[in-house]
């Protein structure tokens, strides 16, 4: 059993967001999710309180309606209530999946000069998909994967559209490391994306693995041979951080086909096809110009 | 059942083969950058030492700096900018290890080290090793600076850069594991 809060205390130390520059001005959660998260930690709260709150919100309901009928969880009868749903899907997963929907729409509110959100959150759906498969692989959460993989990078398209001129510097710079981008943050700022993300997400009490799926996205094949986070979906949404994004084309690909050599139930060219018919599945309406599949196929 | 992974593979996986060995200005930043506390060590020694815990992974080297046995994990006891102590398991016989070290925060120091002795340490191996720095960037082996100790331990130390900078490592090693 891993203890998450301190796993995180120790990767966040003392940073705090207060040494970002005073022009930032961070997203917000959704008032239903917040209230949703701050709820639902307490065990005894009714579900259909939590029900209620997720009511207040129209699209929180579509959403979730929309998971939780999905053909993935082959249900015989349609569900049409928030609680039938909650019931179905169980605390956690509701809480990761909200969580997931009002981070993503807290940015997506926002512009961004640098990235082009489309193409982003494309990406992050990707390292998702392929988050939960290595989850499944680790035996490990693949609801925290799939979450952590989907949000590791959430606040970059307002960094890079705050703090513009900076970050055009290191696109300029075309390094190939995956690990490049969080060195330059460091470099220039003295904290990374990462730090940032996780410290936000905490001050939003986003629960405490998703916190470290962030704060350690970067952490790189390295990360397979913690005694605590090798096995966890910490681990898958950091195999899934090597997959490259808009922002930095590095050589993360090259990284896991090594993997696949030492590692026999790792078929990066299996997971590959299986991540792109997942995500061809969700239909978010945006097509898929990178099919992770063309990637690998590019590798041989 | 499912085919699992080793993790002494994945260390392995986790070096960089293209350049293996470190220059000067390389561990001299890295070394700087190690938050240590209050040194403990009152010696006379040229580089002072500087107590650290820091994971590295080791692979053990050859003479000719080739691979010659598995990755594995170790500690750091404490580094300086001419040499390291590390704490492992394994029992060392490579005259050279390749470390890779990663502090806090993505800043990494990938270096080769000759090592001077292996001792047990309680129920650990503790191994000194002194850094072989890459001959190009390192304008310290074109044009030494004096050693600032004396007397035969500075003359031991002297002979000791000597032999370390003969044995400059090459760029790219012929084989990984």
């Amino acid at each position: 059993m891993i203890d998450w809060a301190a796993m995180r205390a120790e990767g966040l130390s003392n940073f705090s967001l207060s040494v970002m520059p005073p022009t930032l001005s961070l997203p917000a959660l959704p008032h239903a999710v917040t209230k949703f998260l701050e709820r639902s930690a307490d065990e005894s709260v009714p579900l259909d309180d939590l029900a209620r709150i997720v009511e207040t919100d129209a699209g929180l309901t579509v959403e979730l309606l929309k998971r939780v009928n999905s053909s993935s969880n082959g249900l015989a009868v349609r569900v049409k209530s928030v609680s039938q749903a909650l019931a179905l899907l169980g605390r956690r997963p509701t809480r990761m999946f909200l969580t997931t929907i009002g981070t993503e729409g807290a940015i997506r509110a926002r512009k961004s000069k640098l990235i082009n959100q489309n193409s982003f959150w494309n990406v992050c759906l990707q390292r998702a998909l392929f988050a939960r498969e290595v989850a499944r692989l680790l035996s490990t959460d693949v609801d925290a994967a799939f979450a952590g993989g989907l949000l590791q990078d959430f606040l970059l398209p307002l960094l890079t559209n705050e703090l513009f001129d900076i970050y055009l510097e290191f696109v300029g710079q075309g390094q190939t490391a995956p690990e490049a981008l969080a060195q330059f943050e460091q470099s220039r700022f003295e904290w990374d994306h990462a730090m940032a993300s996780a410290c936000l997400a905490c001050q939003w009490n986003l629960p405490d693995e998703l916190v470290c799926c962030i704060l350690y996205h970067h952490a790189g094949l390295r990360i397979l041979s913690h005694p605590k986070l090798g096995r966890s979906p910490v681990a898958a949404a950091a195999l899934a951080a090597m997959i490259p994004d808009p922002l930095h084309a590095h050589r993360g690909m090259e990284q896991l086909a090594k993997l696949e050599a030492i590692w026999p139930d790792f078929k990066l060219e299996n997971l590959a096809e299986t991540v792109d018919r997942q995500q061809e599945e969700a239909a978010v309406g945006v097509r898929n110009d990178f099919p992770l599949s063309r990637r690998v196929k590019a590798l041989k | 059942m499912a085919e699992d992974f080793r993790v002494k593979d994945i260390l392995s996986l986790c070096v960089d083969w293209s350049s293996i060995s470190s220059t000067r200005a390389a561990v001299d930043q890295f070394v700087d950058a190690v938050d240590a506390g209050h040194s403990p060590f009152d010696d006379r020694r040229s580089a002072n030492r500087k107590p650290a815990m820091i994971d590295v992974i080791a692979v053990p080297l050859d003479a000719e700096f080739k691979a010659c046995g598995e990755a594995f994990l170790s500690l750091t006891r404490n580094i300086s900018h001419g040499g390291i102590s590390l704490l492992c398991t394994e029992e060392i016989k490579a005259p050279y290890l390749l470390l890779r070290m990663e502090m806090a925060r993505y800043r990494c120091l990938q270096a080769v080290v000759r090592v001077i002795r292996s001792r047990s340490f309680y129920q650990f191996n503790e191994v000194s090793a002194a850094f072989v720095l890459s001959a190009e960037h390192n304008p310290s082996s074109a044009n030494p600076k004096k050693s600032k100790a004396s007397g035969r331990r500075g003359a031991k130390a002297e002979s000791g850069r000597r032999r370390a900078k003969k044995a400059v490592a090459p760029t790219k090693p012929a084989r990984a594991i």
